[in-house]
């Protein structure tokens, strides 16, 4: 049985914004004849305080069950209205407004045509608010866990500040076999000539004890759905086809078979099929790398099960990849930089065979645990006599300054000035960034020590011409074209977005600046926020920085995360949302491919879809599009809006 | 002819406006008092994804004589998407009113931001005057309801 409906028209007079704007009593008369209306009050402004209260004493007395606002715009007032009919015990969605003033007497001269379209406007309303029905406010706690995505330098530091909370629990994840990220291959950091795995090795070992830290190394992001304090994370673990009896003996490395290039060390010597990417690795389990292992090539190899066998038992090529769901409050992006690969650029004739170099080939060699063990060595084995460094590799792709190569660029200069102080040092420039501590200071002292700076007009006209003995360099200085001959050229290659960051901005819907880095929410005022409320950005991911930097602003990520994820901290959900009827839906799972959340599933089971409450924001594109009518766009629905349309034009 | 029933001619129009960016243009419209024609009839949806082109068949049948879908630009949607499955179904309904003899310039599909006061002014007036040289909508049948 339906209740009657009792509906009172609110006509706010605005002053003489609504009320001197068009014929105000006729209209009043023409509204008081619509159906469900009780009655027509007026007053000068039922936003203020005095106009609240009468509003509640009207709807007491003439015991309103239905309430339409003749006044302003939803976006000035819709929210004050309906707690004001919240607080006479009427349920606030069973309201509606007429925006009369903004879309009406404001942009209307002609008082008749102005009487005419708020009465339409007013009518629609009226008609409408017959098939509202009262709609629930759900509140949801917020998780306070956090998913890190990226275990370099960023990541870890943010998980660890985070860890602090013991109630909290922190998902640091990465794709890769190890936590680290780029820092450990970065054996020195200027301009100190501090040691960088040294910086990192207890970072990474304390990881262990800390029991609120999860990580998830060699795992993969599938899908992430959800918002601010409720994010659902799918991952997946990929197989490392080793377990967790392994120690890191590396008896295994010695029994298998197959050689491959080391990309740790920018393929410079060999690893095995069976490896563990860098001395301290986090954790410090091997892994078996399937694209290059017999076995997964169809062979019949066990060698490093052999071994493994009599010792720990940790080989296990039974593993598979394993999907998890994480459930979070927030995410912190931390996925870094990848190199820009100097193969695009055909000038500088690297071909890893001649005597050109990248910067990591140099850093790499300066490393004790290297390839060549500390010792710069040419191609054919030799110490260089002449070296030549050239700065902005592979700038005039990306336009903008890496920023943090001209540091690295003149601490291989001090290394070659303390390692093999006989050697030429020259570093091509055009221009020079300077932007860390100590950094301006390093290059005046390498000027006075002997290094030749050359300041070239444009780092775009670099050539390289090499082979296995020599490097030439040709380059335009003050107008003049010149060119150097070395026994070894080292381009400084700038840094880029990595791919991973284009698959996280994906998952995300994370938007990049026209550079490719992450979005800051803004750039001076909010440089730890993202885009996406409840997701923090952190490190080289949203711009060059050095580990200093990376630090920082992993640490003001943490505390975003910090700050905004409170034990017990509730967020009303929207109410507005859509649902399916369950008979109705033929299963064609249209719904599924347009919901911007990803909020819909299909239940196998019953063949129907399903939203999830949680997800669900209320855009009722589903709504329009479902084939069979079996989705209800709760405040927007069907028959809510058809009517309106009837009354406004009939 | 053409001139009398163009001066005579009031249409109705509806105009379907998304919460977020083109009922705020129109609601900017009116904070700088730019002129929006009378023919104008407003129906708020929070997002132009939910316009079902039934919607846009049934204001045509109930006696609109031109339907607005305005949208969030592309790139702004507040539901990061909905307005491209607007466009796409606006693609197809004015497709399927040419196959029905309905002319598809009485159904117009456009993006307003919220700060696009003036551009609400100027769309809706060139809409009406669009219709009004159109003359009124005379469905060549009328389905039953």
């Amino acid at each position: 049985m339906s209740e009657e409906i009792r509906c009172g028209i609110f006509i706010c007079r605005c002053g003489p914004n609504i009320a001197d704007r068009l014929h105000f009593e006729e209209l009043k008369e023409q509204i008081k004849k619509l159906p469900d209306v009780v009655g027509v009050y007026e007053d000068n402004f039922y936003c203020s305080p005095a106009g609240k209260n009468k509003i509640k004493e009207i709807i007491k007395q003439e015991k309103l069950n239905r309430c339409c606002f003749a006044a302003c715009s939803h976006r000035v007032h819709e929210k004050t209205f309906m707690e004001t009919v919240v607080e006479a015990g009427i349920n606030p969605f069973l309201i509606q407004l007429a925006n009369i003033r903004e879309h009406i007497t404001w942009v209307m001269d002609d008082k008749e045509k102005a009487t005419k379209r708020a009465y339409d406007q007013i009518k629609a309303a009226v008609a409408r608010l017959r098939k509202h029905k009262a709609l629930e406010t759900k509140y949801m706690k917020i998780k306070t866990d956090v998913a890190i995505i990226g275990g370099g330098i960023a990541g870890i530091k943010a998980a660890k500040l985070l860890a602090n909370d013991k109630n909290r629990t922190i998902y640091l994840i990465d794709s890769k076999p190890t936590l680290g990220g780029r820092m450990p291959q970065w054996e020195k950091s200027y301009p100190t000539m501090d040691c960088n795995p040294c910086f990192l090795a207890p970072e990474l070992s304390e990881m262990k004890d800390i029991k609120n830290i999860k990580v998830l190394t060699n795992t993969d992001i599938e899908e992430i759905k959800g918002f601010y304090g409720n994010f659902i994370i799918k991952i997946k673990v990929k197989p490392r086809y080793i377990n967790e009896n392994c120690i890191g003996c590396m008896e295994c490395f010695n029994a298998c078979p197959v050689s491959v290039k080391n990309e740790f060390n920018a393929n410079l010597n060999d690893r095995k099929a069976v490896y563990i990417p860098f001395p301290g690795s986090y954790p410090n389990l091997a892994i078996i790398d399937e694209k290059n292992c017999l076995r997964f090539k169809g062979e019949e190899c066990t060698k490093c099960k052999e071994v493994c066998d009599a010792l720990f038992g940790a080989v296990d090529y039974s593993q598979k990849a394993e999907e998890k769901i994480l459930e979070v409050g927030g995410i912190i992006v931390a996925t870094g930089f990848d190199f820009i690969d100097i193969k695009e650029f055909p000038e500088y004739n690297w071909t890893g065979k001649n005597n050109v170099f990248t910067n990591l080939e140099f850093e790499r060699m300066m490393s004790s645990s290297g390839p060549t063990h500390s010792h710069i060595k040419t191609r054919k084995n030799s110490d260089p006599k002449s070296v030549a460094f050239i700065y902005c590799g592979g700038r005039k792709k990306v336009g903008y300054c890496s920023g943090v190569c001209c540091g690295a660029t003149m601490k291989y200069a001090k290394f070659l000035l303390s390692h093999n102080p006989d050697t030429k040092i020259y570093q091509l420039y055009s221009e020079m960034c300077l932007d860390s501590d100590g950094l301006a200071e390093m290059f005046e002292s390498l000027k006075k020590e002997g290094v030749n700076f050359i300041k070239i007009d444009d780092y775009k006209e670099v050539k390289i011409e090499a082979d296995e003995n020599r490097a030439k360099i040709k380059y335009k200085e003050k107008g003049i074209e010149k060119s150097l001959e070395t026994e070894m050229a080292v381009v400084a290659m700038g840094i880029q977005n990595s791919d991973g960051s284009n698959q996280i901005a994906k998952l995300l819907d994370l938007p990049l600046t026209k550079e490719g880095w992450f979005a800051k929410y803004h750039a001076k005022m909010e440089p730890s926020t993202s885009a996406v409320d409840g997701v923090y950005i952190a490190g080289a991911c949203a711009g060059p920085v050095d580990v200093q930097k990376a630090v920082v602003s992993a640490k003001a990520a943490a505390g975003e995360a910090m700050a905004k994820l409170i034990e017990g901290k509730e967020i009303e959900l929207e109410s507005k949302i859509s649902y399916v009827v369950a008979e109705k839906c033929g299963g064609c799972k249209m719904c599924i491919s347009v919901c911007p959340y990803k909020a819909i599933t299909f239940d196998e089971e019953e063949k129907h879809s399903v939203i999830q409450e949680a997800l669900c924001k209320g855009c009722g594109t589903c709504a329009a599009l479902c084939p069979a009518n079996a989705i209800v766009n709760k405040h927007f629905e069907d028959e809510q809006i058809m009517l309106e349309l009837e009354r406004l034009i009939v | 002819m053409a001139q009398n029933k163009c001066d005579t001619f009031s249409p109705k129009i509806v105009a379907f406006l998304c919460n977020w960016c083109s009922y705020g243009g129109a609601d900017q419209a009116g904070a700088n008092k730019l002129p929006v024609p009378g023919e104008i009839r407003i129906i708020r949806v929070m997002c132009s994804g939910r316009i079902d082109p039934q919607f846009v068949i049934e204001a045509l049948q109930d006696g609109a004589d031109g339907v607005m879908i305005l949208g969030c630009h592309p790139g702004d949607c507040h539901y990061k998407e909905g307005n491209y499955n607007a466009l796409r179904r606006y693609m197809l309904l004015t497709r399927l009113l040419e196959e029905f003899g309905i002319e598809k310039e009485r159904v117009y599909l456009d993006w307003v931001s919220a700060s696009e006061g003036e551009k609400f002014s100027k769309v809706t007036n060139e809409f009406v005057k669009k219709i009004k040289e159109l003359g009124p909508y005379e469905p060549a049948y009328q389905v039953k309801k």
